[in-house]
């Protein structure tokens, strides 16, 4: 597994200027996030965006930075994630960047805790020993409001939050200062292999890339297949609300075994409630639709976890566009043909992701061996099937 | 500048009749008309300062029809009620609203 | 949760929304009426039917004109809830609701959204003061609780700001100034579009008598500029330059301020229909049809919340919207219907004047101080919106979540076109370029337990 120190990354800037740029498409935190890794590494970039930076799930998801419940399979690119999440301050120049507390998923019922304990044996038996089970006395200690009949959780210390638009913009701010070119709104039309290099096409004109990178995400099917890779993904709206100012009463993330909840408290005492029920996405037409039913879903998960904020008043709900996989794992890797990277699909949990995925974005644009193993994400997983 | 004059209040420009109520504002007993707006029942007493926002930021009632949400008090217990939408009732209890963790500048 | 149909819902029951109704029921449409306040009539009708049996005479004439629309539809049979907020619409055309601490869902054939206008905002320094209220809010005052406040000021310009001045004196009231803030050059752009107003000789009339008579009691001080009210914890004066240049300061305890109305878009914005940049009226509209027809086949906009028009066009583009829909349900009312377009061409006759005469200049629409509040939900300032705008927002969402403005309970009514308009100056964009903010369910806050209760009951 990836240690903290195995994340520094030499400065090392080229001395012949390259003749051609890397061109991400996408300015979402993964195109943000690679963007700043190459720039940092003296690759010379430019960004596309059909919108603008951070206009869809990476600028409005819910900002769970978090370890807790994710697949086996991303565990140890999450842990690297991770690791630059706790240097992301010094990282990307700012204050305040992750708040750093604990993320605990809790068991609302006998079959809550039953989920809980087979989850805790399945990764100790991968060897990860991240999540522990906390007693229901601890976790009434820790989180006083919690509704009495809780009988306990799953927990990981040092998960928590941040604001999603404030990290990806810090990501693109810190990559324009290292020299990146961010051009928006710029959409691309295709990307055409001629010669010995890649033509990108878009609404204002042609551009040559060794290397293209595609972080389109819920659009990233359609860069795909401009390439000649069927990456299918499916575009949902995962819906938030946020509220009124509370007092402060809450420094941790919380989330239900089993059930769709995460719910956590801002600075300024706004709560955030989501936890992936799905609205109606329009990728089409850059357009989301909530559903009433659905908000009250989750919102009734959050009574029963917190009784006490029956009067709070909600004065937003939205939901960002987001790609989901078949098998909810993102794609990242090598595209079929020499120079074309892959890194969307996140499925609603790439935002903690986002700096690990930037890491190894960069080295596979640099051909260098990622230091996560990514093969579970391997971009013809489906293609192959068929 | 002068200082107003203390009489320039809300005050009744028509008889008005009904059953009289009695509720309270902050430690103040106040009577009103039963089915008054609770706002203008707290302006014809006087009371503008319904809210602060943040420090030094006082607040009253602004629209009179529910858009602008400067006029939010606490009754009987529940927050941000906008006090241009609702009816006074007998014994109702309200309170200013403090923007969270603030202690309030209020004078009067 | 209870699941019910109707073929006509109309949101709002304000001159627009009860013509609607009157029109729909006589049809034998199956018509509910959904209202957020507590009686018919909308704001400028407000509490008619109540004020009806004591007839203060202050209220005038133009009030009174409601009478026979507010009795007309509390006899047409319409199914009428009161106190009930709709919070959104889908494009199923499910009407997400919330009355009395419970969210229901309802769904209709059709929709008429009828929720009117508001007063456009008056930034001037010390507008969130205690003690300033919007001449409309005092106006409601006057109208719902019979209270006035004496010897307040009144500052801005539009008809409803000398309505409510003319009201207040007929209430036996004191004022102690209108201030009017209209400018030299709006008289020149509107002189022009006077001859077109005299189709409406009963208005211009109207507003000749009340100038008058105000005159006759009140300090009317017209081309004032540079307006900044003073005060701590409340008003305690304001002042203002004259047309000379002269600085003069005045105590007031209540100071009453207006600049025209706006159409409440939020509902049309958040049910995601298109919208337009109206360039002389300077505000935002949805895109409609002649009869109302919004850019869902299936809703309709009708009164000042498709563009401002006052309350005699209100109903009578309630009346079209209702016709069309009638006629959709294969009972054509073509006669009908080319009398109320008619109709309404000739109320809209007095607009294009009114229009530029009041678009207020530019010091009034944007603060000119840099710690004035913009977003009052937020208290959000110039100060920090141009921060904002300096570390690189170039729009209104970005800016939103730069500064926090238009992000706390009023979603952004109070201050989107100043957001806006300080955007389009900083950029140079135009204001139709840089668009609004992104208006999104629930239009008015709603509580955990009331979205929960779709579900049940609130967990104890």
């Amino acid at each position: 597994m990836a240690t903290i120190n195995d994340a520094t990354v030499s400065v090392r800037r080229n001395t012949a200027a390259p003749t051609r740029p890397v061109v991400i498409i996408g300015a979402g935190i993964q195109g943000c996030a690679t963007a700043f890794f190459l720039s940092q590494r003296g690759q010379s970039v430019i960004v596309l965006d059909k919108d603008h930076v951070g206009r869809h799930a990476s600028g409005v998801n819910a900002g769970g930075v978090r370890r807790l419940g994710r697949d086996i399979n991303e565990i140890p690119l999450s842990l690297v994630a991770m690791d630059w999440w706790h240097q992301i301050n010094q990282l990307l120049d700012i204050e305040d960047g992750f708040h750093q507390q604990f993320y605990v998923k809790v068991a609302l019922d006998d079959a809550g805790a039953n989920l809980a304990g087979s989850r805790i044996q399945q990764l100790e038996k991968a060897g990860f020993k991240h999540e522990k089970w906390v007693e229901p006395e601890q976790l009434h200690r820790r989180i006083p409001h919690l509704t009495k009949s809780i009988i306990g959780g799953v927990l990981v210390e040092g998960d928590g939050w941040a604001l999603p638009w404030r990290i990806t913009r810090a990501f693109y701010e810190q990559a324009v200062k290292l020299g990146a070119e961010f051009r928006t709104p710029v959409s691309v039309q295709s990307v055409d292999y001629v010669g010995d290099h890649w033509q990108v096409t878009t609404n204002v004109g042609k551009l040559e890339a060794d290397n293209v990178v595609n972080c389109a995400g819920a659009w990233g099917a359609q860069i795909a297949k401009m390439v000649g890779d069927d990456m299918p993904v499916e575009a949902h709206a995962p819906m938030l609300v946020v509220t009124d100012r509370q007092p402060l009463f809450l420094d941790a993330v919380i989330g239900v075994m089993g059930g769709t909840l995460s719910l956590k408290q801002l600075d300024n005492g706004s709560m955030v409630i989501g936890g992936g029920m799905r609205g109606v996405a329009d990728p089409d037409q850059n357009k989301t639709q909530l559903t009433p039913v659905g908000l009250s879903k989750f919102v009734m998960t959050a009574g029963r976890v917190f009784s006490h904020l029956r009067d709070v008043s909600i004065l937003r709900a939205w939901a960002g566009i987001e790609g989901y996989t078949a098998d909810n794992l993102p794609f990242i890797g090598r595209g079929s043909q020499p120079g074309i990277i892959h890194g969307f699909g996140f499925s609603a949990h790439g935002f903690q992701l986002g700096p690990g995925v930037g890491e190894v974005l960069a080295d596979l644009v640099m051909a260098r061996q990622p230091r996560v193993d990514i093969s579970p994400f391997a971009p013809q997983r489906f293609s192959k099937l068929s | 500048m002068d200082f107003p004059r203390g009489d320039l209040m809300f005050r009744s420009v028509m008889t008005k009749t009904g059953k009289p109520v009695e509720f309270q504002f902050e430690d103040e007993i106040i009577t009103a008309i039963d089915g008054d707006n609770v706002a203008a029942a707290l302006l014809k007493a006087d009371k503008i300062q319904f809210r602060t926002a943040k420090k030094h930021d006082v607040r009253g009632p602004y629209c009179m029809m529910g858009v602008c949400f400067e006029c939010l008090v606490e009754i009987d217990g529940r927050p941000n009620q906008q006090a241009c939408q609702a009816i006074i009732r007998d014994g109702m209890q309200i309170r200013r609203q403090q923007a969270p963790d603030l202690d309030g500048e209020y004078e009067g | 949760m209870t699941d019910q149909h109707f073929q006509v819902a109309i949101i709002g029951a304000g001159p627009a929304g009860m013509a609607a109704a009157c029109t729909t029921t006589k049809a034998g449409l199956h018509t509910i009426v959904i209202d957020d306040q507590k009686d018919s009539g909308g704001q400028v009708y407000r509490n008619l039917r109540a004020n009806h049996s004591l007839s203060p005479t202050y209220l005038g004439d133009s009030y009174y004109a409601g009478t026979k629309l507010s009795n007309d539809f509390a006899a047409c049979g319409a199914n009428y809830w009161t106190d009930c907020a709709v919070w959104q619409i889908t494009s199923s055309h499910e009407i997400a609701l919330v009355s009395r601490g419970e969210a229901k869902l309802i769904t209709a054939d059709y929709i008429i959204i009828a929720t009117g206008a508001i007063e456009r905002a008056m930034p001037v320094k010390g507008w969130t003061l205690p003690g300033v209220m919007s001449v409309g809010g005092a106006q409601t005052l006057l109208k719902q609780a019979a209270l006035g406040a004496d010897d307040a000021v009144f500052v801005g310009s539009g008809p409803l700001l000398y309505l409510t001045v003319w009201q207040y004196i007929k209430a036996g009231l004191s004022v102690r100034a209108v201030l009017d803030t209209t400018g030299r050059s709006q008289w020149l752009s509107a002189l022009p579009f006077a001859p077109l107003a005299f189709l409406q000789p009963d208005m211009l009339a109207m507003g000749q008598k009340w100038l008058r008579e105000i005159r006759q009691k009140v300090d009317v001080i017209t081309n004032v500029e540079e307006v900044e009210i003073a005060g701590r914890s409340q008003v305690e004066g304001l002042s203002y330059t004259t047309s000379s240049g002269e600085r003069i300061d005045l105590p007031a305890k209540h100071v009453f301020l207006h600049q025209g109305v706006i159409p409440n878009i939020n509902l049309s914005m958040a049910t995601g229909l298109e919208h337009r940049w109206d360039q002389k009226a300077h505000y935002w509209a949805p895109v409609t049809d002649a009869t109302g027809k919004s850019s869902d086949e299936q809703i309709y906009i009708a009164g000042d919340g498709s563009g401002v028009g006052g309350a005699k066009a209100a109903a009578i583009t309630g009346q079209l919207s209702a016709s069309a829909i009638v006629a959709r349900h294969g009972k054509p009312r073509l006669m009908a219907q080319l009398y109320y377009k008619l109709r309404h061409l000739h109320f809209l006759s007095i607009r294009p004047f009114l229009d530029r005469l009041y678009l207020p200049e530019v010091q009034f629409r944007i603060p000119q101080n840099d710690e004035t509040i913009i977003c009052r939900c937020e208290a959000v300032t110039k100060a920090d919106i141009n921060g904002a705008l300096g570390s690189g927002a170039t729009g209104p969402n970005q800016l939103k979540a730069f500064s926090r403005a238009g992000m706390g309970r009023c979603q952004g009514r109070t201050c989107g076109l100043m957001v806006q308009e300080m955007i389009a100056d900083h950029t140079g964009q135009s204001m139709a370029a840089i668009g609004y903010y992104r208006i999104r369910p629930p239009v008015k806050p709603i509580t955990l337990a009331e979205l929960a209760s779709l579900e049940g009951a609130w967990p104890q």
